[in-house]
């Protein structure tokens, strides 16, 4: 599937229907959600792999990786609310995929173990940035992520941040690669000034086993 | 919620739980249903898991696996195909998870599984 189909039906997909500002929910932009699984699909870390996307909500990025052929995916949330979304959203595709969507979801705190490590071939998220009074929230799920996976990690991350995301990553032992970067905008209720939005940038960070 | 998920679920995160695995099943409801089958993708998922939690696992819903994964396992296409359907076709949406050590539920309501717990509870 070309990055501008996988876009295209990614833009179609449901959000949430009444975000949670405690978790920083906000959906990832179609446009950054297609790139982000397109270039890890070039590393040849999609297809045929066991994924697990931490903080799924609605689903995009475990939909999203599915769609390019994953062979199984695990969509972990803390708010039971946004399965609904994340069923429906399936539930819409429905004729993409051969059979039934390789997809689980599971209900749970990502940064409480409750898979086995190593389960996984390779992550693919997009965590709270931790600017809700939640600072270290990045850092608890790259952690969590890295423990789950045998492979690699792939997760967004703010530009700003880079140095300090890049040095834990280093000191959690992975590997660190920033493979892009996005510009998107964030809700206004995620800024820390009452602009109606607010323009970030953010890296798409990947964090390999040595 | 599929066997390959129940593969890899613990409740090892509870105080005073060492292992918490695996998990016992009650199944309320289960599903069968129809994924896309790729030899290759599943036999490079074999090695990844606990074979004797999924065999005892998948014996109790009906599909009856060896004690050991056969060793030409990977060209073994109906052994295979079983346990592709073990895996991965058969959907358990309603029921519970039990913890084998300290015997709390973790709910299973429209296929997923609730593994929240209190903050009292978790180590």
């Amino acid at each position: 599937m070309n990055l501008k189909r996988l876009e295209s039906i990614l833009d179609d997909l449901e959000g949430f229907s009444d975000p949670n500002i405690r978790y920083e929910q906000y959906v990832t932009p179609s446009y950054v959600a297609a790139r982000m699984l397109h270039t890890i699909s070039l590393s040849n870390h999609i297809e045929g792999k066991m994924i697990v996307d931490l903080g799924t909500g609605p689903g995009i990025l475990a939909i999203g990786s599915a769609l390019l052929g994953a062979h199984y995916v695990v969509g972990v949330d803390i708010d039971s609310s946004v399965f609904q979304i994340a069923l429906s959203n399936l539930a819409d595709l429905d004729e993409l995929f051969v059979g039934q969507p390789p997809i689980d979801f599971v209900e749970s705190d990502v940064t409480k173990c409750v898979l086995k490590p190593k389960s996984f071939d390779v992550a693919i998220f997009n965590p709270p940035f931790g600017t809700k009074g939640n600072s270290g929230i990045d850092v608890s799920f790259i952690k969590a992520a890295l423990d789950l996976t045998k492979v690699a990690v792939y997760s967004l991350h703010k530009s700003s941040t880079r140095s300090f995301i890049v040095k834990k990553g280093e000191q959690l032992g992975a590997k660190v690669e920033v493979l892009g970067q996005f510009s998107y905008d964030l809700p206004a209720t995620y800024a820390r000034h009452s602009k109606a939005v607010k323009a970030i940038d953010v890296d798409l960070l990947r964090f390999s086993h040595r | 919620m599929k066997l390959l998920t129940h593969n890899m679920l613990t409740s090892r995160c509870l105080k005073g739980v060492t292992n918490g695995y695996p998990l016992k099943i009650v199944a309320n409801e289960v599903k069968t249903e129809n994924v896309d089958y790729n030899s290759e993708f599943i036999a490079r998922v074999i090695p990844k898991v606990d074979w004797k939690v999924l065999s005892s696992t998948a014996s109790d819903f009906g599909v009856s696996l060896p004690e050991e994964p056969p060793a030409d396992i990977e060209s073994n296409e109906d052994m295979l195909r079983k346990v592709h359907h073990a895996l991965l076709e058969i959907e358990i949406t309603q029921g519970d998870l039990i913890c084998p050590e300290t015997g709390r539920k973790f709910p299973i309501k429209q296929g997923i599984p609730n593994m929240l717990c209190n903050e009292d509870e978790v180590k």
